[in-house]
C-alpha cells in the first residue's frame, strides 16, 4: 500500500527524437495508464462521449479523453464526484483522463464573465446568482473529478486582444498557477499542468514561459492559440514556445485537431492535443476523412454504395454503406453514434501513423507524402510549407 | 417459412418453431418469440456492434413501412433491406404501421390506405406496396391492411377495414404467389374486426383456409405508448374468440406496446409472437424495467424512473443480479447524471438493459411452458402489476 501511495503519478519518457524536426514520440505514464504520445485526447464534456460506450473508446484505442470542469462542476457537481470516488469510477472509465480548469467555459459560455485578481466572476446560467470560479476552486473541483493531469486556471484572452491586457493576463496565469499549486490536495496522483500564455507577442511568450519553468510541474499546455489568428501567427507562436519549454516536459497544445494541424505541430514539437471538432462534426452528419470531410447529409450520398472511407477499418466503415448513413444522418441517433465511431477512429488511426512513423526515424517522409494525399495539386496552404521549412521539411 | 407448434387444447400458451427461413436456413426460432423493432433499419439507439454485445443471438427484426418507406428507390440497387441496412444476418417481418408511433386515423380511400413517413403522407395500395415487399424481400411479412380500429371504432369503419383487407389480401396473395422472390416467404393474413366478434367472426371465415404462415390480430389499437394502457380484461373476449376460430397450427402474431402482464395473458391464450417496442418506449420514457426479475430487493416494482432526483447518489446498478452491459458497468447514478445532462449514452445504457431484459423475459416464459410452471410465474409476475392497478 505505502509503495502505491508513494508512486511517482507522472514520468514522461521520450523513446525517439526525430533528428530532422522537433517531433518526438514516447509515453506519459500517469496513475491510470501509460499513454503514448504525440496523442490526441477527444473530448467527453460531461463524463461520457456522444453515445459511446467506454468500452467502445478503448476498443478504438482511446488512451486518454477530456473532461470539462466547468460542466461537471454544476453537474454531477463534487458532491456527487467525491461519493463516486471521482470521474473515472463514475463513468466506469480506467484509462487516463484530463480536465480544463474551467475557465476557457466560463469566457465563450458566460458572456457576462468578469475577471478580477481573485478569479472569474460570473451568473449562474441555472439561477442568476453571482459565483466566483477561483483558482482554489478549480482545482478543488478538479480534485473531486480525479483526473491523472489536471490544468492550472488561466486568465484567458482572445488572441487578438491588445497587448496590456494580454500582459496582464499572462502575468495573472502565473500568479494563479502558484494558488493553484498550493491548493492542490492529490499531488501523488494528479498532475497540474501550467499554461503559456501571452497571445501572439513573441516577447510574453517566451516571459511566460520563463516564469513557468521555474514552477515545479510535470508538464506544460500552449493556450491563447487556435482562437481566431492567422495560422501564420499560430505556427510560429507554436514553434517559439516548443523552442523554449524544456525538452524532457510533454507539451500540450489546446483546442487543436484538425489533421493537418496535428501533423505540423507535431512536427514543431507537440505531444498532446484536444479538441471537440471530431466529435461535434459526427452530430452534424459529417465523416473526416484525409482531403477534408464528407457531409453525409448531401443528397450525392443517397446512392453512393461505398463504405465512408474504403482504407478505414472502423466497424462503421467495415458495416455500413453511405447510402444508408445519408438515410439515418441527424434523425436516428445511432446515425451519430457511428459517425463518431469513424471519426474518432479516424483521429486514432493518425496519431498511430504520426507515432509509427516517428518510431522508424522516418517522419519527415510521411509529413510530405501526408501533406501531397491531402493537396494532391501541391497548392499547399503557405503557412504549411513555412512551418514546415523551419523545422526543415520541404515538401514535394 | 415453416412454423410448427405442438397443438394441445385452444386458447393455453404454447411451444413452436419458426424454421427453413429461405434467406437463413441455419435460424429457427422458438415461440413465444420476441421480435426485436427497428425504425429506419435501426435498433434505436444502438449500433450494430453494440447490439451485437446486447444479444449474441441472431434475434428477428421487426422493421415497418413509415419509416422505411422511401428508402425503397436506393435498397433497389441492393439485394434486399437487410443488406442496405447492414443486417443481412438476422432475418426481417416487415410490418405496415409502426407500432412505438401513434398511427394517425382517417385519410381512407378505398383502394389504398396511408402511411405516414417523415416528409408527410404516403398513399399505399396493394401494388405499391408488394412492389416495395419485392425490393425490401422481407423473410416474412403481412398483406397490406387496414387496422385503423380500436375500441371506440364504429361498426360502420370496422366493416370497411374488413372489407379493405380482405380486398388486399386477395390482391397481394395472388402476388406473392406469383412472385419468385417472395413465394417462399413467411406470408401473413391480417384479421381485422376492431372490439366487434361478428366482425371478427367474419374476417376469420374469409382468411382462415388460405395456404399462408400465419395471422396477425390487428385492429386494437392505433399504436404508440397508449397500448400499454389496454388492460387484458377489455380484449379477453375478443382475442379468445378470434383464437379459437383460428387454425390451431398457424403462427399467431399480436404487434404493438402491450405491457408484460397483459403479453403473459395473451401468451396464455395461445398468442406466438411479440414485439420490442415496450422496451423501446420504456426508455424514450427514461425508464429502467425491473418487471421480470424475481431475485432483488426490488421484487414489487415494474420499473425505475432514472430522471427521479434520488438517484443522484445511488452507486448501485439497476439490478444486481441482471448481467446486461449496463448493470455491469454502471450505476443508477451515473444513468441519471446522463439524463440530467441530456446525454446520449443514457437512452444507449436504459436501451441496452432494457432490450436484454425483455429477451430474458420470453427466455424464461419459454422455460416456464416447457416446464409446465407458466402459471405460477405468470402469476408472480403479475402480482407486482396487480399491486399497483
Amino acid at each position: 500500500m505505502a509503495d502505491n501511495l508513494n508512486k511517482f503519478s507522472f514520468t514522461f519518457n521520450i523513446s525517439v527524437q526525430c533528428p530532422i524536426t522537433k517531433a518526438r514520440t514516447g509515453y506519459i505514464q500517469v496513475v491510470h495508464y501509460d499513454v503514448e504520445t504525440p496523442v490526441f485526447m477527444p473530448v467527453g464534456t460531461q463524463g461520457s462521449l456522444k453515445g459511446l460506450l467506454p468500452q467502445q473508446l478503448e476498443q478504438l484505442g482511446c488512451q486518454i479523453i477530456l473532461g470539462n470542469t466547468y460542466h461537471l462542476g454544476n453537474r454531477p457537481g463534487s458532491e456527487i464526484l467525491d461519493k463516486a470516488g471521482g470521474l473515472h469510477k463514475f463513468m466506469n472509465w480506467n484509462r487516463a483522463l484530463l480536465t480544463d480548469s474551467g475557465g476557457f467555459q466560463m469566457v465563450s459560455l458566460l458572456k457576462l464573465a468578469k475577471i478580477t485578481e481573485e478569479g472569474v466572476e460570473f451568473s449562474s446560467p441555472f439561477d442568476g446568482s453571482k459565483c466566483l470560479l477561483t483558482p482554489e476552486r478549480s482545482i478543488q473541483i478538479q480534485n473531486s473529478i480525479g483526473a491523472d493531469i489536471i490544468m492550472q486556471l488561466d486568465d484567458v484572452v482572445h488572441s487578438l486582444t491588445e497587448k496590456p491586457r494580454v500582459e496582464e493576463a499572462m502575468y495573472r496565469t502565473t500568479r494563479w498557477l502558484d494558488r493553484c499549486l498550493i491548493a492542490h490536495t492529490k499531488p501523488n496522483t494528479q498532475s497540474i499542468f501550467p499554461i503559456v500564455q501571452g497571445g501572439l507577442d513573441p516577447i510574453l511568450r517566451t516571459e511566460s514561459v520563463e516564469q513557468l519553468k521555474q514552477r515545479k510541474v510535470n508538464g506544460y499546455a500552449i493556450g491563447g492559440l487556435s482562437g481566431g489568428e492567422s495560422k501564420e501567427d499560430f505556427w510560429k507562436m507554436v514553434h517559439l514556445t516548443t523552442d523554449i519549454l524544456p525538452k524532457d516536459k510533454p507539451r500540450y497544445l489546446m483546442g487543436v485537431g484538425i489533421a493537418v494541424d496535428l501533423v505540423v505541430c507535431t512536427a514543431l514539437g507537440v505531444d498532446m492535443y484536444d479538441c471537440v471538432f471530431p466529435s461535434r462534426t459526427a452530430r452534424f452528419g459529417c465523416a473526416l476523412i484525409h482531403t477534408g470531410q464528407l457531409n453525409l447529409k448531401q443528397s450525392r450520398y443517397s446512392t453512393d454504395k461505398r463504405p465512408i472511407d474504403e482504407t478505414c477499418t472502423c466497424t462503421t466503415c467495415k458495416t455500413y454503406n453511405r447510402s444508408y448513413i445519408h438515410q439515418i444522418v441527424t434523425v436516428e441517433t445511432t446515425a451519430c453514434h457511428i459517425l463518431t465511431v469513424h471519426n474518432i477512429a479516424f483521429q486514432m488511426r493518425l496519431m498511430k501513423e504520426i507515432r509509427q512513423s516517428i518510431t522508424e526515424q522516418r517522419y519527415p517522409k510521411y509529413v510530405q507524402d501526408y501533406m501531397l494525399k491531402v493537396y494532391p495539386n501541391k497548392d499547399y496552404p503557405k503557412w504549411i510549407v513555412n512551418a514546415l521549412r523551419a523545422v526543415n521539411i520541404i515538401l514535394l | 417459412m415453416k412454423f410448427t407448434s405442438k397443438v394441445t387444447l385452444p386458447c393455453t400458451a404454447r411451444l413452436g418453431v419458426l424454421s427453413e427461413i429461405e434467406r437463413l436456413p441455419n435460424l429457427s426460432y422458438q415461440t413465444p418469440l420476441l421480435l426485436i423493432y427497428t425504425k429506419r433499419g435501426c435498433i434505436p439507439h444502438l449500433c450494430k456492434d453494440v447490439f451485437k454485445m446486447l444479444s449474441p443471438e441472431k434475434c428477428f427484426l421487426l422493421a415497418s413501412l413509415p419509416s422505411t418507406l422511401l428508402m425503397a428507390e436506393y435498397i433497389k440497387e441492393f439485394n434486399h433491406f437487410s443488406e442496405y441496412v447492414s443486417m443481412e444476418e438476422y432475418p426481417l417481418f416487415l410490418t405496415i404501421q409502426d407500432p412505438a408511433e401513434c398511427t394517425k386515423s382517417g385519410f381512407h380511400k378505398h383502394d389504398s390506405i396511408s402511411v405516414w413517413s417523415r416528409n408527410g403522407r404516403l398513399s399505399i395500395n396493394p401494388d405499391r406496396y408488394m412492389n416495395v415487399v419485392e425490393i425490401f424481400k422481407p423473410d416474412m411479412y403481412v398483406s397490406l391492411c387496414d387496422g385503423d380500429t380500436d375500441k371506440n371504432s364504429s361498426q360502420k369503419r370496422i366493416n370497411k377495414a374488413i372489407e379493405k383487407s380482405k380486398n388486399f389480401f386477395d390482391k397481394c396473395m395472388q402476388r406473392h404467389v406469383e412472385s419468385n422472390v417472395l413465394k417462399n416467404k413467411g406470408f401473413l393474413a391480417p384479421i381485422e374486426g376492431g372490439y366487434n366478434l361478428q366482425a371478427r367472426e367474419k374476417c376469420i371465415k374469409y382468411m382462415k383456409d388460405k395456404p399462408i404462415l400465419g395471422y396477425i390480430i390487428d385492429g386494437l389499437h392505433k399504436n404508440g405508448i397508449d397500448t400499454q394502457n389496454i388492460y387484458f380484461d377489455e380484449i379477453k373476449h375478443v382475442i379468445q374468440h378470434s383464437l379459437n376460430l383460428l387454425p390451431g397450427n398457424k403462427l399467431r402474431i399480436m404487434l404493438g406496446c402491450w405491457n408484460p402482464s397483459a403479453v403473459l395473458d395473451l401468451i396464455n391464450l395461445g398468442v406466438d409472437v411479440f414485439d420490442s417496442t415496450y422496451p423501446f418506449m420504456m426508455t424514450e420514457e427514461k425508464k429502467a424495467l425491473l418487471f421480470s426479475c424475481t431475485s432483488c430487493t426490488h421484487q414489487e416494482q415494474q420499473f425505475v424512473n432514472l430522471s427521479f432526483k434520488k438517484y443522484r447518489d445511488n452507486f448501485t446498478p439497476i439490478c444486481k443480479s441482471c448481467h446486461c452491459a449496463t448493470c455491469k458497468n454502471y450505476t443508477k447514478a451515473y444513468i441519471h447524471h446522463l439524463i440530467q445532462v441530456k446525454e446520449l449514452l443514457a437512452q444507449v445504457l436504459l436501451m441496452i438493459h432494457n432490450v436484454h431484459h425483455y429477451i430474458e423475459f420470453f427466455k424464461t416464459v419459454r422455460i416456464h411452458i416447457k416446464d409446465g410452471t407458466f402459471q405460477e410465474y405468470k402469476n408472480k409476475i403479475q402480482s407486482k402489476y396487480s399491486m399497483q392497478m
